[in-house]
């Protein structure tokens, strides 16, 4: 019988961190032992980067457009440590249809049942933002993905995409959608008294859990701006040992649950509560318990 | 925008892409550029052919050209593509006027067609545009946009009116099937008044119609609801008033029809009169000969009428005031909003029946028999209540099973027609009017 392909989708807003989370993630697994493929799902096709030095790669709907016939290898690099990279492309920004791209995509290297032929442990998809159309929620749907994690910082607007892919993953988990792992917190300043219990309240009232909490790092930039992940870069560094904590946790990770996303208005009133705690917080209002000191 | 929120079995209609290509290809020498999917030319093109066989003529139904965008073009925009086609269209087709409609496909990723064809400009013919994706509306809303879009885009501003010159707008190409007959009578009885007519899409006009159309002064909406937003635009673009009526079938509503108009256009009584006598005459001489099959064979009959808003009223009228029938039931298949149902409600009001029809809106065809089933007496298993017996159902050809159950005669005069060919014949005005009782008798003297 042939191994089960363990693919994980990682959702959340632009600009939060998925490709790097993503990319380190796939280094650590990688140096665990796994054969890893990195499928970038989004038109700027940047999101395998850090493992191949900086370089960027064809990407599968360039070769297609331009070839009209499509080869899944030749869409495939190696990048650190034999990690497989394949980025999906997509259209120039403001034409055509980015979503169906991603469609296309991720059906093409399906159809060739090239995940088999490269016997890969994990497929991990790094998926463009917030879950916009129905292309961008392909990986969640039956059939790709069977785990969902969510890169969010406890910034509102993380947060409401992190919701909004909850409502797409419970929206498809009676058709044997994906299910969502959690959430990977990241961005965490060590020092806030609010950041980590704000995405810890979040996920309790979701009904998910916190996979790890990564801090804001100056490694990370300084790894990325040499082209490379932190696990390459600076693999005894204390964010390096982070993410290898992550891979293990998403590698022993195996029941994923359906979501239970707030209503818009829920979540405004959830956001407007913690917004009235920030500013007692900053302006040295005490509250609750530490009131009877 | 006529939006479908529910599930119609066997509608009446296509989409809004249907009915700018069906009003497109009845133009004079006017070629349309689809930005589509082939799908959407070749089954819109199968679509107008249900109105009676219309076929396609200088470059409508199977003669358009399309884009036929595939998955790549999806993904990184067809714009490209439709550059070329436009370049590829001017190579291989002459026309006078060319119209570039988008489908749904090319609407939903964004393809701006007007940026493509401004970057073109200038071309050798005039090129309009017009974003049509099926999704905004149904064909009878494509007719609409697409005249407005004319006027827009190509036809001039004159701001010298031709005090006795109409255009003569509403009946849908291929949708209204008996369009051409239609309106060539109706703008026969208009020319006989002296008034000039531009009917933009019966096979006698020109680009000099289309061009020369801004100089009416008055737009006559053949429809309560089509082409009425289209009006109501061109009044504030052009400053043409409009005027929204039925289409008028046989001597009486002809007459006020006529009488209508030459009241707005403020031609004299004395020139009205002896040439509407003269018509209705001619009318009765017909008539009067009829009479002795009819009244001999008591070929009396209820009907049911089974049509789009624009036809529905108008053969009920005809049947009721004209020729004596009892209308039991009127069925307007469209999709309306509440307005346009308001409208519809409200001109059913202003019509006087002997014995007043059910006016029904349903979209569904089952829906149709069973309304009449589930609220007819004679269905309701008690034999001494009145039944609609002897029946005669007008509808589509698609009524034909309803014209069975009711055990009736059948007449195919609205949308979609498949059992007889349309060629020139009409329903409207004088002439209509008397085709339109030759058929009905005729279809029960078949069986002889």
């Amino acid at each position: 019988m042939a191994k089960e392909i363990k693919q994980i989708a990682i959702y959340g807003k632009g600009g939060i961190g998925k490709s790097t989370t993503t990319s380190n993630l796939s280094a650590a697994l990688s140096d665990m032992g796994y054969k890893v493929m990195q499928f970038g799902c989004d038109p700027k096709a940047d999101s395998t980067n850090t493992l191949r030095d900086g370089s960027y790669i064809p990407t599968v709907l360039e070769l297609l457009r331009d070839k009209g016939k499509f080869n899944a290898h030749e869409a495939i690099f190696t990048g650190y440590n034999g990690i497989y990279c394949v980025e999906a492309g997509g259209p120039a920004p403001g034409v055509g249809c980015a979503g169906r791209g991603i469609i296309t995509a991720v059906q093409l290297l399906k159809q060739q049942k090239i995940f088999e032929e490269l016997d890969l442990d994990y497929v991990i998809y790094d998926v463009l933002g917030d879950v916009v159309c129905g292309g961008f929620a392909v990986p969640i749907r039956e059939g790709i993905a069977q785990h969902v994690f969510t890169v969010s910082s406890s910034d509102f607007m993380a947060i409401y995409a992190a919701n909004n892919l909850f409502k797409g993953i419970q929206k498809y988990s009676n058709s044997g959608g994906a299910l969502l792992g959690g959430v990977i917190a990241n961005s965490v300043a060590p020092d806030s008294t609010y950041q980590k219990a704000i995405i810890d309240d979040f996920a309790a009232r979701t009904d998910t859990q916190v996979m790890q909490y990564i801090p804001r790092s100056i490694t990370v930039t300084q790894s990325e701006l040499n082209g490379k992940t932190t696990i390459e870069a600076q693999p005894d560094s204390a964010q390096a040992k982070v993410y290898r904590q992550l891979a293990e946790r998403v590698g022993g990770h195996t029941e994923s649950k359906t979501p239970n996303p707030l209503s818009l208005q829920d979540l405004r009133a959830w956001a407007a509560e913690w917004s009235d705690q920030i500013l007692a917080i900053e302006s040295g209002d005490v509250r609750g318990e530490a009131m009877a000191i | 925008m006529a939006i479908c929120d529910k599930p119609i079995e066997r509608p009446r209609f296509s989409c809004m892409l249907g009915g700018v290509l069906a009003t497109t290809g009845a133009l004079p020498r006017t070629v349309p550029i689809i930005h589509g999917a082939q799908g959407c030319g070749g089954s819109l093109a199968q679509g107008i052919l249900l109105g009676g066989y219309y076929g396609t003529g200088y470059a409508g139904s199977g003669g358009m050209p399309s884009t036929n965008i595939s998955e790549s073009e999806v993904i990184f925009g067809g714009e490209e593509k439709l550059r070329e086609e436009i370049k590829g269209v001017f190579e291989v087709m002459q026309g006078d006027l060319f119209v570039v409609s988008t489908a749904c496909m090319t609407d939903i990723i964004g393809d701006d067609a007007k940026a493509v064809v401004d970057s073109l400009r200038p071309l050798p013919k005039p090129v309009i545009f017009l974003e049509s994706g099926g999704f905004k509306g149904n064909s009878y809303y494509g007719y609409g946009r697409l005249i407005e879009e004319l006027f827009l885009q190509y036809i001039p501003i004159s701001t010298k009116k031709n005090l006795k010159a109409v255009n003569l707008l509403g009946l849908v190409p291929a949708y209204d099937p008996f369009f051409r007959g239609d309106l060539a009578e109706l703008k026969r009885i208009l020319n006989l008044l002296g008034i000039e007519v531009n009917t933009f899409v019966t096979s006698d006009q020109t680009q000099e119609n289309l061009l020369k159309a801004g100089e009416a002064s008055l737009n006559i909406i053949l429809s309560r609801v089509y082409g009425v937003e289209a009006a109501k635009t061109i009044k504030e673009s052009h400053d043409i008033d409009y005027l929204v009526t039925d289409l008028p079938i046989g001597a009486k509503a002809t007459e006020n029809f006529a009488r209508l108009i030459a009241d707005r256009l403020e031609i004299s009584k004395n020139v009205v009169d002896p040439l509407l006598a003269a018509e209705i005459k001619n009318y009765y001489s017909f008539i009067d000969r009829a009479t002795d099959v009819i009244a001999d064979t008591d070929f009396q009959n209820y009907a049911v009428v089974v049509a789009n808003a624009t036809q529905a009223l108008p053969y009920a009228r005809y049947l009721d005031n004209e020729i004596g029938w009892i209308p039991t039931h009127i069925f307007i298949t469209d999709d309306l909003d509440e307005d346009q149902e308001a409208a519809i409600r409200s001109a059913f009001g202003e019509i006087e029946f002997e014995t007043r029809p059910d006016l029904v809106f349903e979209t569904d065809t089952f829906k149709i028999q069973q309304y009449i089933e589930q609220n007819t007496p004679q269905f309701l298993a008690d034999e001494y209540y009145p039944t609609i017996s002897p029946a005669f159902v007008l509808g589509s050809t698609i009524e034909r099973r309803l014209a069975e159950v009711l055990k009736g005669n059948f007449l195919s005069v609205s949308y979609p027609i498949i059992n007889r060919i349309i060629i020139s014949k009409g329903y409207a005005g004088f002439r209509g009017g008397l085709n339109l009782l030759e058929d009905l008798i005729g279809t029960q003297l078949a069986g002889r």
